[in-house]
């Protein structure tokens, strides 16, 4: 499906949508809408696919409102995950992070410093395998556990640290290659 | 400890006395736990990044929709009342006793009536007793009668 057809089919869908089912769609997608925006972004690198791709997975949300139950959580980012994969595929290449400001005192500098290496990490998170970018994202920057991250990823927990532990260096080299 | 597992050591960001030892031996790998510790700290900065909301656009769709269902109200009164301009009156057939018409004739053109008298020419002989008179008919133009008395 493409972004302008799921952006119209979510417009129609929340048009034509009264009562508390869709009571339950609103709260849900306010509570975890900067999860899966920060999600998609970190596994795609440009806030506009990530932007697409989290409207993609309200849209599935709302259609599977009805067989979610318990915490959303597992699930959005399972979608989000495999929205991400899909969109990640057929995309194109991703442009430069604009340049640095100047600013000369010294928290700007600071704060300038870790600008740079966020910058330099998303870079670094194209470099990484899919699978090593997706345990990374939902790891190390969305903070969940081992076994969550393994049971959105559909491998084992051993598996997940062989690979966040790869990755962890790949980046830590990228970035210390690329300074 | 080598190179290689202090570097799976690091990523697993495990921690024991094996792994500093190597740490205050190998500069690289000092840099390298370094640089890991400093991408952790920009992950998690990564996760408060704020980014503007997704607009699920609710209102504009929904103020569409009314202008959607406005104009096709309009659109369903204009055909109503179209077609109803157009529609043919209601044809009613009823059955009766069928008869055939023969097609009369038209009627014969009236004959023109001359109103004037046939021209009458007396002509005058050497012979008293004879006398020619000319009957000239209009309808007979051009013929002659001859009456001989």
């Amino acid at each position: 499906m493409t972004n302008e057809a799921a952006a119209e089919e979510l417009t129609l869908a929340i048009v034509s949508r009264t009562g508390p089912r869709d009571r339950d769609f609103d709260r849900l997608m306010r509570a975890h809408e900067r999860m899966v925006v920060n999600t998609a972004y970190r596994l795609l690198g440009r806030i506009e696919d990530a932007r697409d791709a989290a409207q993609e997975v309200f849209l599935r949300l709302l259609k599977n409102l009805d067989q979610i139950e318990g915490d959303p959580k597992p699930w959005l980012y399972r979608v989000t995950v495999n929205v991400c994969n899909d969109h990640y595929r057929r995309r194109l290449p991703v442009r430069e992070p604009d340049a640095r400001r100047a600013d000369p005192s010294p928290d700007a500098s600071i704060i300038l410093e870790l600008e740079d290496r966020k910058r330099l990490l998303m870079r670094g998170l194209e470099t990484l395998a899919p699978r090593e970018r997706t345990a990374i994202v939902l790891r190390d920057i969305e903070g969940l556990s081992t076994r969550e991250t393994a049971a959105i990823l559909g491998i084992e927990e051993v598996s997940v640290r062989s690979l966040i532990s790869i990755a962890r260096v790949k980046l830590a080299k990228f970035v210390r290659d690329n300074k | 400890m080598t190179c290689q597992e202090c570097e799976l050591a690091l990523g697993l960001e495990q921690s024991d006395a094996r792994l500093d030892e190597h740490l205050r031996e190998c500069t690289e790998c000092r840099e390298l736990s370094i640089e890991l510790r400093a991408n952790a700290e920009a992950f998690a900065s990564m996760a408060t990044d704020k980014f503007a909301p997704v607009r699920v656009p609710v209102g504009r769709p929904v103020l569409s929709a009314a202008f959607a269902a406005a104009a096709a109200i309009l659109l369903a009164i204009f055909a109503a009342f179209h077609f109803r301009e157009q529609k043919l009156p209601p044809v009613h057939y009823t059955l009766g006793p069928m008869t055939l018409e023969i097609p009369q004739p038209p009627p014969p053109a009236p004959k023109r009536v001359r109103a004037t008298q046939p021209l009458m020419v007396k002509m005058l002989t050497d012979d008293p007793n004879v006398v020619i008179y000319w009957q000239i008919d209009a309808e007979q133009e051009g013929q002659q009668e001859g009456m001989e008395r």
